[in-house]
């Protein structure tokens, strides 16, 4: 019964391992990414312990909401970064230094940088790097 | 009301550490002072899920008066000990906040958030034009 507990601490403290410094499995949840990601699809999200050199235009990170208190995982594309300019509502957004501009790929179902500006990049966890189901796949 | 320690939202491997003086719903009141010397007293809603944070040290502090409030969500603790230099060793205590800010009366709509980030928008702008790039040395 020892052998069991420890294996099962090893085991339990590996997974976590995995979950805070390499990544973990994720469910989507929402439209908002459609067609890229659906509701239901499991995805895997690397870790990023430094976020400045790893993100870039395009990628699709996990990020806590910014207009949420509870640390929520909200999942879109950069779409602009630093010292870019977006299209807003008719006028243009400059996006500040430490900052991104995310956007839903499906984006009339989409809450993100539209609604709620330029995110910080601190906001940032992860990026999706894979989808592992249904069909998996690596994700451009 | 709390000492927070937060990523700071303009660098991002930089962490600050203010504090806690607003939270959502409230608005904060305070002045700026302009290059040529005037003053604009500026009135900052702070967003639903966001906070606003003061160094004690106001006139040397870099905070929320210059990046506007912080997104709860950076937070990563609390500041709760001082543990060096010994003459300091000691709990780090809340504070009440004199009326600074006033609750806002009107319950928050969803559409309300896009006039506020408009207004944030538009002070970044303005900012960025007017004033000479703030060096990162303060604290």
């Amino acid at each position: 019964i020892v052998y069991m507990l420890r294996a099962s601490a090893l085991f339990a403290s590996g997974v976590y391992l995995t979950y805070h410094f390499v990544g973990n499995p994720l469910m989507v949840q929402g439209c908002s990414m459609k067609p890229t990601l659906d509701d239901g699809d499991v995805v895997w999200k690397k870790q990023l312990r430094e976020i400045k050199g790893n993100i870039n235009r395009g990628d699709i990170v996990c990020f806590y909401s910014p207009i949420d208190s509870k640390k929520v995982l909200i999942t879109k594309r950069i779409t602009a970064m630093p010292s870019d300019r977006v299209n807003w509502q008719g006028g243009t957004v400059y996006i500040p230094p430490g900052h991104v501009w995310v956007r839903g790929d499906n984006p009339k179902e989409s809450t993100d940088s539209n609604l709620y500006g330029p995110i910080p990049m601190n906001l940032i966890q992860g990026k999706i790097t894979h989808k592992c189901f249904p069909r998996p796949s690596k994700i451009q | 009301i709390l000492n927070a320690q937060s990523r700071e939202p303009s660098d991002e491997s930089k962490v600050l550490i203010k504090r806690l003086t607003s939270v959502a719903g409230d608005t904060v009141r305070f002045s700026k002072w302009k290059m040529n010397g005037d003053r604009v007293d500026v009135k900052v809603p702070v967003p639903p899920g966001h906070v606003w944070v003061e160094g004690d040290n106001a006139p040397v502090s870099f905070d929320s008066r210059q990046f506007g409030p912080v997104p709860s969500s950076l937070i990563q603790g609390r500041v709760f000990f001082k543990v060096w230099p010994p003459s300091k060793f000691g709990p780090v205590r809340r504070r009440e906040i004199q009326s600074k800010s006033e609750p806002d009366e009107a319950p928050f709509r969803l559409g309300s958030a896009e006039e506020q980030l408009q207004t944030l928008l538009e002070e970044h702008e303005i900012n960025r034009k007017e004033a000479p790039p703030q060096e990162k040395t303060q604290e």
